[in-house]
C-alpha cells in the first residue's frame, strides 16, 4: 500500500477510536469486566481496520471505475485470480483464529470458578417480574418490587459468587458496567463469580424477555468497603425469633395471600374492630390492602392503570394495609370497619390483575 | 358486443381467476411478491408501532401487553411472511428462466406452496382480533410460551401458522432442487449455472435439513401447551434449554436461508452493471456451500449466556463462518475493479448491500467472541446486528432484485429518478435507525423492553432511531408510486434492457407461458454475453 493511503487509513482508525465514545462499552467496574472491556477494544480495532479497508475499497471502486462516455469497448474480462483468492481467504482465516484464541484466554478467567477464593455468596432468584437477593450465610433475603428495586450489596476487591435460579420463566441477570450477563434458566442452577474493583452503585436489569413487565425487572448493585459491608450485614440480619409465636392473637378472619389469589376464611364478619390473621403462602412477597368499594373486586379490575398494571391508590378508599411481607411470614392487621362492602387485595404491579383479591362484606351488629 | 363477450367468458376469463388458479411459475412468483409487499406493510407498521412507543421514555401509546404483541409479530411477519417469501418469489420467477426450463418441476405443488403463505399469515395475524396475538417473542422460549405463562390463543395460532410456512418452504425446496437438477437446458452444466441458481440450491438444502427440525419443535410445543406434554417444561421433567437448541438449529441456518439468495441476486447484478464476469465464480460456489455447511454448526452462539453450551466449539465455528463471507465480499469488489460501473437503481441497491452487509458481518464477529457476547447479548447491539444483516443485507438485495427483474416481469421499466429517491431515503433511514442501536446496546439497553428510565441516558438515541424508522417507512412510498405509474406509463423494456448475461434476458418481457421460443447456445455462465460479444469476449483464466 502506498504511504498516503496507509496514513489515511490510520488516521480514520484513530478518529473512530479517539473521537467516538459511542462505540465503546462503559468503563468496567469488576476485574473480569475489565478483561472483557480490553478484549472488546482489541476486537473493535481489528473490526475498524477491516471496515475502513473494505468500505474504502468499495467506495474507491465505485468512484474510480464508474462508466464514462469514452468507455465504448468492454473492460478486460477477468474471471479470477487464484493467488489473490487464496490470499483473501487466508487473511480472514488467520484474523478470526487469532480473535478466537484471544477470546478463549479471557473466557478462561471470566468463567473461572475458585470456591476457595470466594468470600461472599449471594443467591439471586428471578421471578415474574422482580428479583430476590438472598445472603444465605447471614440468613436474610431482599425482595424487590417494580416501584422499589432491590439492591445487591458487595464488598470491594473480594470475590463474590452468584448463584442464579429462575422460579418461573427465563430471566437474564445483566449489569452493563460489569460487561456481563448470565441467564437464569428454569430447571437449572447457574453460577458466576466476580471481583468488584470500583466503589459505587450500578444499575442492572433483566435481559431475557420474560413477559408482561420484563422492563420493570430492575435492580442495583452497590459496591462498598468491607467495613460498610459488615455494618450493612449486621443491620439486615434479622433478630432471633421470639420464643412465643406472634400469631397467638385471636383473629376474626384469616387470609392466605399467594400467587395469584387471596383466600379469606369467611366472606363476611360483623362491624367494629376486625382482626385479620395474614399468611403469605406464596413464593414472593405480597401486600394486603383493605379497600371500601361498592363495585367489588371484579368491578375494580376495570380500573387498573395499564401503564403501571396497578390500581391508582389515590383513587381508592383504602381503610388500612399490611405492607409487603415475605413468603412464609405471618402478620396481624387490626382495623375498625363500618358496615358495607369491601375488597381485600394485593396492589403490587400485576398482582391484582392476576387475581389477588377477595370480596368482604361487613355486616351491621 | 365486446361487453357481452366479456360477460360470456365470465369469472373464468378474468385476470383475477387466472391468478387464483395459475400453476405458471412466473405468475406464482408475482403472487409471492405481491403477498410479500402486503405483509411488508403489516410488518412495517408493527415496527413503527414499536419505534413510536420507544421514541421517549414512559408508556404513551400502548400497554406492555400490546407492545409485546407488536415486537413478536413484527419479527415473525418480517421473517416468515416477508423476507423468505420475497426470495422464494424471486427464485420462483427467475430460476426456471435462468436454467432455460419451461416451468418448475411440480407446478401444482408450487401453487400449493404459495397459497399456504397468505393463509398462514392470516392465521398468525388473526390473533390480534381473537384476544391477543403471540407475545412471547418470535423465539417463543418456553416456559414463557407454555400455557401457564401465555394462556391466550395467539401462541397456538402462531405455532400453527409457522408450521404451515415451514411446510410451504419444504415443498418449495424439493420443487427447486428437482427443477434445477432435472430440467436444465442442454449445455447448462452445473458450473455454467448462474450464481443465483447455486444459492437457491444451497438454500433449499438448508430448508430441507433445518425446517423439519423446527416443525417437530413446534409440534412438541403445541403438545405441551394443549395436551399436557412436558417436552420443554422443567417442572414436569422437560427441558427449557432443549427448545433453545432445536429452535436455533433451524433459526440460525434460517438467517442464511434469508441471506444466501440475496447474495445470489447481488451476484447477478454486479457483473451486469460492471460489464465484467463475476470474479472467482467457483470460489463463489464453494463459499456458498461452505456457508451452508458451517451454518449448521453455529446455532448455540445464540445461547452463550445460558451456561449450557460447549463454548469453544460454537465460538470457533462462528468465527470461521466469517471467512467464506469475506471471500465473497472481496470477489464482489474484484468484480467491480477495473469495470465500467453504471449506477442504475438495481446497482445502487447492490452497492448498498455491500456496504451495509459489511457492517452486519463485522458486528456479528463481536458476538462470536464469547466474553464480548456476555456484554452485548440480548441488548440493542444484537437488534442492530440482525437488522444490518436482514435489512442491510437481505432486504436491500430483494429491492435490488425487484428493480432488476421488474422489467422482465412486467415488460415495463421502472422510473430511475424515483428509484434513486427510494434508495437515498432508505439508506439514510436505515443507518439513522440502526447505527445508534449499537451504542444503546453498549450502554445497557436490553432488547424487548416496552419502557426505559428517563434517566438512563437513552432518550436521544431512541428518538433518532424512531425518526430513522419513519424515514424507512416513507422510503417505500416512491417505490409504490413508481410501480403504479410505471405499470401504466412506463417505458417498454424490450427483452434485454440491461444487457444481461443470463437466459431470462433471451426471451420477451414478460416471457410467454412456455418461457422460450428459442434458446441461445450455452457454453459458459454468460450465454447472452457470448451471443452479444462472441465467445472470444470471455477468455477463461
Amino acid at each position: 500500500m502506498r504511504t498516503p493511503a496507509a496514513l489515511i487509513t490510520l488516521l480514520a482508525a484513530a478518529l473512530v477510536l479517539g473521537g467516538c465514545q459511542a462505540a465503546f462499552p462503559p468503563a468496567a467496574v469488576t476485574e473480569e469486566g475489565l478483561l472483557i472491556e480490553n478484549l472488546y477494544v482489541f476486537v473493535f480495532v481489528i473490526a475498524a481496520v477491516v471496515f475502513v479497508l473494505v468500505e474504502g475499497l468499495i467506495i474507491w471502486s465505485v468512484i474510480r471505475y464508474r462508466r464514462k462516455p469514452t468507455d465504448t469497448t468492454l473492460p478486460a474480462q477477468t474471471h479470477g485470480n487464484l493467488v489473490l483468492e487464496i490470499i483473501w481467504t487466508a487473511i480472514p482465516l488467520v484474523t478470526v483464529v487469532g480473535l478466537f484464541f484471544a477470546s478463549s484466554q479471557v473466557l478462561g478467567v471470566v468463567d473461572a470458578r475458585k470456591p476457595e477464593d470466594v468470600s461472599v455468596k449471594v443467591e439471586v432468584v428471578g421471578y415474574q417480574w422482580q428479583w430476590k437477593f438472598a445472603y444465605p450465610d447471614a440468613g436474610f433475603e431482599i425482595y424487590g418490587t417494580a416501584q422499589n428495586y432491590p439492591e445487591l450489596v458487595v464488598p470491594i476487591d473480594e470475590r463474590v459468587e452468584v448463584t442464579l435460579v429462575a422460579q418461573d420463566v427465563n430471566h437474564g441477570f445483566y449489569i452493563p458496567e460489569f460487561l456481563f450477563q448470565r441467564d437464569l434458566v428454569p430447571g437449572k442452577v447457574n453460577h458466576f463469580e466476580f471481583t468488584p474493583n470500583k466503589l459505587g452503585t450500578f444499575a442492572g436489569q433483566c435481559s431475557a424477555f420474560c413477559g408482561l413487565l420484563h422492563h420493570a425487572m430492575g435492580f442495583t448493585v452497590r459496591v462498598v468497603t468491607r467495613e460498610e459491608y459488615d455494618a450493612w450485614i449486621a443491620e439486615m440480619t434479622p433478630e432471633p425469633a421470639p420464643s412465643e409465636s406472634p400469631v397467638a392473637t385471636e383473629t376474626d378472619l384469616t387470609a392466605e395471600v399467594k400467587e395469584w389469589a387471596i383466600s379469606l376464611s369467611g366472606a363476611s364478619t360483623a362491624a367494629g374492630e376486625v382482626t385479620f390473621g395474614l399468611t403469605n403462602g406464596g413464593k414472593i412477597p405480597h401486600e394486603f390492602i383493605v379497600v371500601r368499594s361498592d363495585v367489588g373486586g371484579e368491578g375494580l379490575l376495570d380500573q387498573i392503570d395499564p401503564a403501571t398494571s396497578r390500581l391508582d391508590e389515590a383513587s381508592l378508599d383504602a381503610i388500612g394495609e399490611q405492607p409487603e411481607f415475605s413468603p412464609g411470614e405471618t402478620k396481624v392487621l387490626t382495623l375498625d370497619l363500618e358496615p358495607g362492602r369491601y375488597v381485600v387485595l394485593c396492589n403490587i404491579a400485576g398482582h391484582f390483575g392476576s387475581g389477588m383479591y377477595a370480596d368482604l362484606e361487613i355486616t351491621a351488629n | 358486443m365486446a361487453t357481452t363477450a366479456a360477460r360470456a367468458t365470465g369469472v373464468q376469463g378474468s385476470r383475477l381467476y387466472d391468478y387464483l388458479t395459475t400453476t405458471d411459475h412466473k405468475k406464482i412468483g408475482i403472487l409471492y411478491t405481491i403477498s410479500s409487499f402486503v405483509f411488508l406493510a403489516i410488518g412495517g407498521l408493527l415496527a413503527l408501532g414499536v419505534r413510536t412507543e420507544l421514541a421517549q421514555p414512559g408508556l404513551q401509546y400502548m400497554d406492555e401487553s400490546v407492545y409485546n404483541q407488536l415486537f413478536t409479530m413484527h419479527a415473525s411477519v418480517m421473517i416468515f411472511w416477508v423476507i423468505i417469501p420475497f426470495l422464494a418469489g424471486i427464485g420462483n420467477y427467475i430460476v426456471p428462466l435462468q436454467i432455460g426450463a419451461a416451468d418448475m418441476a411440480f407446478p401444482r405443488i408450487n401453487a400449493l406452496s404459495f397459497w399456504m403463505i397468505p393463509f398462514s399469515g392470516l392465521i398468525a395475524a388473526s390473533g390480534f382480533f381473537l384476544g391477543g396475538a403471540a407475545d412471547a417473542g418470535w423465539t417463543a422460549y418456553p416456559p414463557l410460551s407454555n400455557i401457564t405463562y401465555s394462556p391466550g390463543p395467539g401462541m397456538n395460532l402462531w405455532i400453527m401458522a409457522v408450521i404451515l410456512v415451514g411446510t410451504s418452504s419444504i415443498l418449495g425446496a424439493v420443487n427447486f432442487l428437482v427443477t434445477i437438477f432435472r430440467m436444465r437446458a442442454p449445455g447448462m452444466t452445473l458450473f455454467r449455472m448462474p450464481i443465483m441458481v447455486w444459492t437457491i440450491i444451497v438454500t433449499s438444502v438448508l430448508v430441507l435439513m433445518g425446517t423439519p427440525v423446527l416443525t417437530s419443535a413446534l409440534i412438541m410445543l403445541f403438545v405441551d401447551r394443549n395436551f399436557g406434554g412436558s417436552f420443554f417444561d422443567p417442572t414436569t421433567g422437560g427441558s427449557a434449554i432443549l427448545w433453545q437448541n432445536i429452535f436455533w438449529f433451524y433459526s440460525h441456518p434460517a438467517v442464511y436461508i434469508m441471506v444466501l439468495p440475496g447474495m445470489g441476486v447481488i451476484s447477478e447484478i454486479i457483473p451486469v452493471f460492471s460489464r465484467k464476469p463475476l470474479f472467482g465464480y467457483k470460489a463463489f460456489v464453494f463459499a456458498t456451500a461452505g456457508i451452508g455447511a458451517l451454518g449448521f454448526s453455529v446455532w448455540a452462539h445464540h445461547m452463550f449466556t445460558t451456561g449450557s453450551v460447549f463454548l469453544p466449539f460454537f465460538s470457533v465455528m462462528t468465527f470461521l463462518i466469517a471467512v467464506p463471507t469475506g471471500v465473497k465480499m472481496f470477489n464482489w469488489i474484484a468484480t467491480m475493479w477495473r469495470g465500467q460501473i453504471s449506477f442504475t437503481t438495481p446497482m445502487l441497491f447492490a452497492i448498498g448491500f455491500l456496504s451495509m452487509f459489511l457492517i452486519g458481518g463485522i458486528n456479528g464477529v463481536f458476538s462470536a467472541s464469547v466474553p464480548v457476547d456476555y456484554a452485548i447479548h440480548a441488548t440493542y447491539w444484537i437488534v442492530a446486528h440482525i437488522h444490518y444483516v436482514l435489512f442491510g443485507g437481505s432486504f436491500l438485495a430483494i429491492m435490488a432484485g425487484i428493480y432488476y427483474w421488474f422489467p422482465k416481469m412486467t415488460g415495463k421499466m421502472l422510473d430511475e429518478g424515483l428509484g434513486k429517491l427510494h434508495f437515498a431515503i432508505a439508506m439514510i433511514g436505515l443507518n439513522l435507525t440502526f447505527l445508534p442501536m449499537h451504542t444503546l446496546g453498549l450502554m445497557g439497553m436490553p432488547r424487548r423492553i416496552a419502557d426505559y428510565s428517563p434517566t438512563a441516558g437513552w432518550n436521544d438515541l431512541n428518538l433518532a432511531a424512531t425518526v430513522g424508522g419513519f424515514l424507512v417507512g416513507i422510503s417505500t412510498l416512491p417505490l409504490l408510486w413508481n410501480i403504479y405509474t410505471s405499470l401504466r406509463n412506463g417505458k417498454d423494456a424490450g427483452p434485454d434492457p440491461w444487457e444481461g448475461n443470463t437466459l431470462e434476458w433471451a426471451t420477451s418481457s414478460p416471457p410467454p407461458a412456455w418461457n422460450f421460443d428459442r434458446l441461445p447456445a450455452i457454453t459458459s455462465e454468460r450465454p447472452l454475453f457470448d451471443a452479444r460479444h462472441g465467445r472470444s469476449g470471455s477468455d477463461h483464466a
